[in-house]
């Protein structure tokens, strides 16, 4: 089922002469996202990759072009929140996303603004709570968790809204490996509930475990499909200066010792079987 | 093993707690330990809330020990007379996010505040901008840009030179590359790289990104709850994963892709730190058995 | 003997931080606090005699004390601006003309003039300023942001009725708190890189430091955006459209503990505010004991 769907959508910042002068952040982006999908989106900085995904809940409105979330046109300023509050979405800076001074207040904000019933917010702060794993941190003022906390607490907060998409503006970057496997996971466990998960990254070796991969490059779509096919396609990135995944390197290194097309070991473990399925078979030159 | 006299950088010790007497109190460093010799790209990798850039702001007396020493080019940090500045202007710091580093309207300007403030002629600080936009890959004429325009990469490089142009002999440098896309982040290591080769400079950088650390650092320390639980060569460090899992650190992907041999039983060299040293380690496990 | 860096302002920040705790003033309904607060402001600003505004002190004092939160952190509020004081209350003793009318002089040299009068609003000056600072901490240490929101809102819902916006109000409220220790840490982090790079802020007094922080302003103001922009993003997306239809996770109910309260601080405040008037020159007729 399409959860998403966008149609030739440009965006502009400038307005006036500038945007006639044709300075676009997105231009002619078309996409469908279905239902329970987990997509990376990836691109150079500057590639556009914030603005779209800023169009999926309606924060920004489409300068040309429609952006419809379960057919709700986020044109329709009546609509907003019933988008936002089927489209959550998590930033980069953990910092700037807080807005209370105590965790629980915090879960509890999107709810509170939903115009729930205490009883029903109280009971979404609890699970939000627990599928994160933030329970220990209750009655913790915000400002003084860990950077890895903070982000965990707003995925709660997002969560705490019972969205059917969750939103990730590279969202892991700023977080320590440990802190960043927590979120991951725990989108991941989200994300095998049946959550949408649409997340934008600078790392390949990330974009690899989704479903699906978008490239940006410019405002536009440059690729689309799956993590293999966006990786044998190794002129493109190399246009795009973008990097393979880091086993994919170190796979086409050695190429002529193994059995397997080198773009589909985009991770250790596919990497490492793939190594030790052509020792054990003898090893021969192909 | 080298005197550590001729450490450009020397950390005996050093403890430090945060909001001291409050109800917040952390004690965010407990007892370090740290050198830097010349020549030399030292890492530190921690989980966060380790004391990493705690540690950092040590190291040009942006604070100063509570307990313990801190010598830069053989001048205690932590006494209370120590002259800062003539430190700071030795010990450059690249901060985390460029935002904070770089406030001037004009590329040029933000350069030159560094050299302005150390009284230099004019004419100096002029050749000073020039030669720190070289290094970072810009032409002169790049200081007339606006800096509220450029991008994140660009910044960063601006607020680098804006550093360099001090002539520091020893650079800091917290989460270079974060934000940065792979070109970007690229050029950085370059930049890091040409300004260590030089004689009496070193590098001493803070990241959570095992790749980088793993793959520009000669010496790393781990530090964990403000302690330094392992050091040694990027090859060593990482050929003890158990003890970096056990922390929450994760072996960067070719440390990993080795280990997962090991695992299944594959006679390979552990601890491969790079691309190239992961694609040379499975070359030699080929290469012995024929 | 630890120097310390020209750079741990959060360690003096103190006023507005929200500790949580199980402290019986923890306990207490919002509203009862704001109540509290306000009138021990309002008390310090009206009394007139040195007792009434000692006895103030006390109150304040011993309700941090008594209710198990402690005044430590409220003096440490108070040293950042002590010097400040000290200076408006030497201004208030010697050299405010009025107060030397209908006094009796106690020193004289020049232009400069001690009076009883001017002991006294001196005095005063300072001890109500304690006072205030105490009684703001009071609230702002127990009581967390939501807190005070719904209080502010409820306490002020009467006046919607005549168009007051109570909620977008209590919200403004709210956002400035959140921001503060937010903007401090932007510009410590501001301060250092720029020390980093030779700037000195160490040194100097007046006019001359104030011209070091003149390259803070810009990009402070510009951080100050970025993060105004970054937050209303984020409340944006979590649905904020404003007070109208929305709830609270809280439903707070005024308990036995919270008249209990009231009841007894309104008692003492008024004690202290009645023996101020009622022990005037006019009843006592004795300039001696009206100066105290």
């Amino acid at each position: 089922m399409e959860l998403i769907r966008i149609d030739d959508l440009s965006y502009s910042y400038e307005s006036g002469p500038a945007l006639r002068a044709g300075r676009y952040a997105l231009r002619g982006v078309d996409l469908s996202i279905r239902k329970g999908q987990y997509i990376a989106v990836i691109g150079a900085n500057g590639s556009g990759k914030s603005t779209l995904l800023k169009h999926l809940n309606g924060l920004l409105v489409p300068t040309e072009g429609e952006v419809r979330v379960s057919g709700m046109s986020t044109k329709d300023k009546t609509l907003l929140k019933e988008i936002r509050r089927t489209v959550g979405m998590v930033f980069q800076n953990p910092e700037t996303q807080l807005v209370t001074t105590l965790v629980e207040d915090e879960v509890a904000f999107g709810p509170e603004n939903l115009g729930l019933e205490p009883e029903e917010i109280t009971e979404r702060v609890e699970w939000a709570m627990a599928v994160t794993g933030l329970r220990a941190l209750q009655g913790r003022p915000p400002h003084l968790l860990s950077t890895g906390q903070k982000q965990l607490l707003t995925v709660a907060s997002v969560l705490a809204m019972r969205p059917d998409c969750l939103v990730l503006d590279e969202a892991t970057s700023m977080l320590d490996p440990a802190s960043r496997k927590r979120v991951d996971d725990t989108v991941r466990r989200l994300h095998n509930d049946g959550m949408t998960v649409i997340a934008s990254t600078h790392s390949m070796d990330e974009a690899a475990e989704a479903g699906r991969v978008i490239v940006l490059a410019g405002g536009e779509v440059a690729a689309d499909g799956e993590p293999r096919e966006i990786f044998s396609r190794r002129r493109i990135l190399r246009e795009l200066r973008l990097e393979l995944p880091t086993t994919v390197r170190i796979a086409d290194l050695v190429k002529n010792r193994l059995f397997v097309e080198t773009e589909r070991l985009f991770n250790p473990r596919l990497l490492a079987s793939a190594v030790s399925d052509a020792y054990r078979k003898g090893g021969t030159l192909r | 093993m080298r005197n550590h006299k001729d450490a450009l950088l020397a950390i005996e010790g050093v403890y430090h707690s945060y909001l001291p007497g409050t109800p917040f109190e952390r004690r965010s460093l407990d007892g370090v330990d740290l050198s830097v010799y010349e020549k030399e790209t030292v890492g530190i990798i921690g989980p966060s809330g380790s004391g990493k850039t705690t540690l950092l702001f040590h190291c040009n007396g942006l604070l100063r020990p509570q307990r313990g020493t801190v010598r830069a080019f053989g001048i205690p940090i932590g006494e209370p007379g120590a002259e800062l500045r003539d430190i700071r202007r030795r010990v450059g710091c690249v901060f985390q996010s460029p935002e904070d580093q770089v406030f001037e309207r004009y590329v040029g300007d933000d350069i030159a505040f560094g050299p302005r403030n150390m009284g230099l002629a004019v004419e100096t600080v002029r050749e000073r901008v020039r030669g720190a936009l070289a290094t970072v890959g810009y032409p002169f004429s790049f200081k007339d840009r606006l800096t509220s325009r450029l991008s994140l990469g660009e910044k960063r490089r601006v607020a680098i030179a804006g550093v360099l142009a001090m002539d520091p002999r020893l650079l800091l440098l917290d989460e270079p590359t974060a934000g940065l896309d792979p070109e970007a982040r690229r050029d950085l290591f370059e930049i890091i790289d040409r300004f260590k080769r030089r004689s009496g400079r070193a590098v001493l950088m803070v990241s959570h990104r095992m790749e980088e650390i793993a793959e520009l650092s000669d010496r790393i320390y781990v530090l964990v709850r403000g302690r330094v639980v392992l050091q040694g060569t990027a090859r060593g460090v990482f050929s003890r994963p158990d003890l970096l899992s056990e922390n929450g650190l994760s072996l960067p992907a070719p440390a990993q892709t080795v280990r997962l041999l090991q695992e299944r039983g594959i006679p390979v060299r552990s601890g491969a730190c790079s691309v190239q040293e992961a694609a040379d380690t499975i070359e030699e496990l080929f290469r012995d058995r024929t | 003997m630890t120097a310390r860096s020209e750079f741990e302002f959060s360690v003096k920040l103190s006023i507005g931080q929200f500790v949580p705790g199980s402290s019986l003033l923890h306990m207490l309904d919002p509203r009862v606090k704001i109540v509290v607060c306000v009138m021990l402001i309002v008390s310090a600003v009206l009394v007139g005699r040195i007792f009434a505004v000692t006895l103030l002190f006390v109150l304040v004092v011993s309700v941090l004390v008594g209710t198990g939160v402690g005044a430590g952190l409220a003096f440490r509020a108070l040293r950042p601006v002590a010097p400040f004081l000290a200076v408006l209350a030497v201004i208030q003793m010697f050299a405010i003309p009025q107060l030397r009318e209908n006094a009796v002089i106690v020193w004289e040299w020049r232009f400069l003039h001690m009076t009883d009068r001017s002991i006294v609003s001196g005095v005063l000056l300072i001890g109500r300023f304690a006072v205030i600072v105490m009684a703001l901490h009071l609230f702002s240490v127990t009581t967390s942001t939501n807190q005070l929101i719904h209080g502010v809102e409820q306490l002020v819902r009467p006046l919607e009725k005549i168009g007051v916006p109570a909620h977008e109000l209590a919200m403004v409220v709210h956002i400035s708190l959140r921001f503060l220790p937010i903007l401090l840490f932007e510009t410590e982090k501001l301060m250092m890189a720029q020390a980093s790079r030779g700037a000195d802020f160490g040194k100097g007094r007046g006019v001359r430091r104030l011209r070091r922080l003149f390259p803070l302003f810009v990009p402070m103001f510009l951080i100050s955006l970025r993060h105004a922009e970054a937050i209303a993003e984020s409340m944006e997306s979590r649905c904020y459209t404003g007070g109208r239809g929305r709830t609270s996770r809280l439903r707070p109910r005024l308990k036995r503990a919270d008249y209990l309260a009231i009841g007894a601080f309104i008692a003492a405040d008024g004690a202290i505010l009645a023996a101020n008037y009622l022990f005037s020159e006019a009843v006592w007729g004795s300039r001696a004991l009206c100066i105290l």
